[in-house]
């Protein structure tokens, strides 16, 4: 059951109680998350069905396709900076060419994903969060429970699946543009050849750094999905609820991107 | 006829589709060039063995004669060595002093395996000898053992000890040079007797030169035989006249031309008569001493000699009377000739 009967707690007491009511309320939301998470997976099982595949496909439209517009200019310039201030400081030492293995490296290992993680998280996850709240609020997902239907399967899985298939693509497709504008700005820039550029671009990685990399974007494209969807579950109190249902979307999921995003790392690299 | 309207949900499903499929293909692209990957061409697998692979890694370039001809495939620890297993693009003829080594591929780091197929006129290696492969040369070790040598030498290589004796002997010096011992000690002590003698043997010396400055300077005015010498080239030219009459006369020599020339010449004709003419003067100069004929008897006989002496005196005072007498006579014959 997504909706459930208000709880009337007592005021907390003194700072220790406050803290202790927070810590209390963040692992009972993160339990709350993982369930609904469960509960997603477990309705993977219709995602071949007519609905659902309508419904995924419409997802992926609007959280991927429509995103390609923003990380296309935030990808093709972080190249550009990486490639610009990485190329500055090599060049004092005569080795501005491998400037392509350096942005080569960051954008599959790191930025790539990264970027495309937080601009999802900005835009796909707060409409998620200020969709469900709104519906949570105005007690459609109640309404949906009444019927029957089941939220999760109806709202979290099409979009679930969504962002779990579209966030890896959408992040191989920020590095292949990031590696471009680094190969611009470096044949602009810093006189390096575009061959001398792709070729040192591909030297110095392997398919682990490419596939731990979207690796990676997977797993953001669920922790938003799933952060989003449960704060919108959890919105209160109206329209302000709602805000800052979304608020607390995009908070959580940087705050997720970067820790798991770090995790990985230390998983596969060290 | 107005156009159907465009189903919004396919027009949705074409784009995610193409979009997926474009990355997608994208996607196993760059697998394949990053994976390294070469599907349709033959591979040919090198087994070297190792004591040492520094960092050698799967993947890793397989380089002749600065050329990647294929990659590491696999690493194995046995026996204490390293197996390493290379697939190339081309078959490689090993020679016998081939040499397989693992370098550096840059300061950034990497590493390749460098092969040297050898020299053409060397054997052919088996192919059932498994080649194996230089320890690599690693800066860092390198540079450790230098460290740890200039550590022992400084410590137990004699270079302390050598140093405290050098100490020690600049000590004994300086310590002279204080007490004034020693030409260079007595100069720093002692401001009379050697100073004197300096500043004498530095005033000599300035003098000296002054004086080689002012030849200098009169030989590159032409002053003087040895300026003239080299100033006026009249001399160069006399000596080239010399030499070039010492040519033809040795010349003339050579050719046995001349009293000389024919004296060196192999002609010994006149060295012959010289030597006739000198018996002759010399048959002729016994009978004077002898006395003999007139020459002999004038210079023997000093009565024939004082003689002689008044008879050429006569003469001579009859030659003058004539001459004085001569124009007399040929006036008066002239005179009287007429008639």
């Amino acid at each position: 059951m997504i909706t459930r009967e208000p709880r009337y707690q007592l005021p907390a007491r003194g700072p220790a109680g406050h803290l202790g009511r927070h810590m209390l309320a963040l692992v009972g939301n993160s339990g709350r998350a993982v369930i609904m998470l469960g509960e997603a997976i477990w309705c993977l099982r219709y995602v071949f069905t007519r609905r659902s595949r309508q419904a995924i496909v419409t997802q992926m439209y609007v959280g991927g396709i429509k995103s390609l517009g923003v990380i296309t200019v935030v990808a093709a310039f972080t190249g550009m900076i990486l490639a610009l201030q990485t190329g500055l400081e090599m060049r004092r030492f005569g080795q501005e060419v491998y400037i392509g293995a350096a942005v080569m490296v960051s954008m599959l290992r790191e930025m790539g994903p990264f970027m495309t993680g937080l601009i999802l998280a900005a835009s796909v996850g707060a409409a998620i969060a200020a969709q469900m709240g709104t519906m949570t609020v105005s007690e459609e997902i109640a309404a949906l429970e009444v019927m029957s239907i089941n939220p999760v399967r109806f709202l979290v899985m099409p979009r679930l699946v969504a962002l779990a298939v579209m966030t890896p693509l959408l992040s191989f497709y920020s590095c292949i543009l990031g590696v471009i504008g680094g190969g611009v700005v470096g044949l602009t820039q810093l006189g390096v050849p575009w061959g001398a550029y792709v070729d040192n671009a591909t030297r110095f990685v392997e398919n682990k750094d490419l596939y731990v990399g979207m690796l990676k974007a997977f797993l953001f494209g669920i922790l938003i999905v799933t952060i989003a969807c449960h704060q919108g579950f959890s919105a209160t109190q109206g329209a302000v609820g709602v805000g800052n249902a979304t608020r607390r979307t995009v908070i959580v999921c940087f705050l997720s991107i970067l820790i798991c995003g770090y995790i990985v790392t230390r998983v596969f690299y060290v | 006829m107005t156009p159907k309207p465009v189903n919004r949900e396919l027009m949705m499903e074409w784009i995610v589709g193409v979009f997926m499929l474009v990355v997608l293909l994208a996607l196993a692209y760059f697998t394949i060039v990053l994976g390294r990957a070469t599907f349709f061409q033959r591979q040919y697998p090198l087994t070297v063995v190792f004591e040492d692979v520094m960092g050698l890694r799967k993947d890793d370039a397989v380089v002749v004669n600065g050329m990647t001809i294929g990659k590491i495939r696999s690493l194995r620890l046995q026996d204490g060595l390293v197996e390493v297993t290379a697939d190339l693009n081309q078959p490689l003829q090993l020679r016998a002093d081939h040499r397989i080594v693992i370098m550096a591929t840059s300061i950034l780091g990497g590493r390749q395996m460098q092969i040297e197929v050898g020299s053409p006129d060397a054997p052919l290696l088996p192919e059932n000898v498994i080649p194996r492969g230089r320890r690599p040369y690693d800066l860092m070790e390198e540079a450790a053992k230098v460290v740890h040598e200039v550590r022992q030498a400084l410590t137990t290589g004699g270079i302390s000890s050598n140093a405290q004796a050098v100490v020690a002997s600049l000590r004994e010096i300086t310590e002279r040079l204080e007490r004034g011992e020693g030409t260079l000690g007595r100069l720093l002590s002692d401001d009379t007797g050697p100073y004197t003698d300096l500043t004498n043997m530095v005033a000599d010396l300035r003098e000296a030169s002054r004086q080689i400055r002012e030849v200098s300077e009169q030989v590159a005015r032409g002053e003087g035989t040895l300026g003239r010498l080299l100033a006026d080239d009249s001399l160069y030219r006399e000596a080239s006249a010399i030499a070039t009459n010492l040519r033809t006369v040795s010349e003339r020599l050579a050719g046995g031309e001349g009293t000389l020339g024919k004296l060196l010449s192999a002609d010994d004709s006149l060295y012959r008569d010289l030597s006739e003419a000198a018996a002759s003067v010399k048959e002729i100069a016994g009978r004077m001493e002898r006395g003999e004929g007139l020459l002999g008897r004038l210079s023997t006989d000093e009565a024939l000699y004082e003689e002689a002496r008044a008879a050429l005196q006569e003469l001579r005072a009859a030659v003058d009377d004539f001459r004085e007498t001569s124009p007399v006579v040929s006036f008066t014959t002239l005179l009287f000739g007429a008639f």
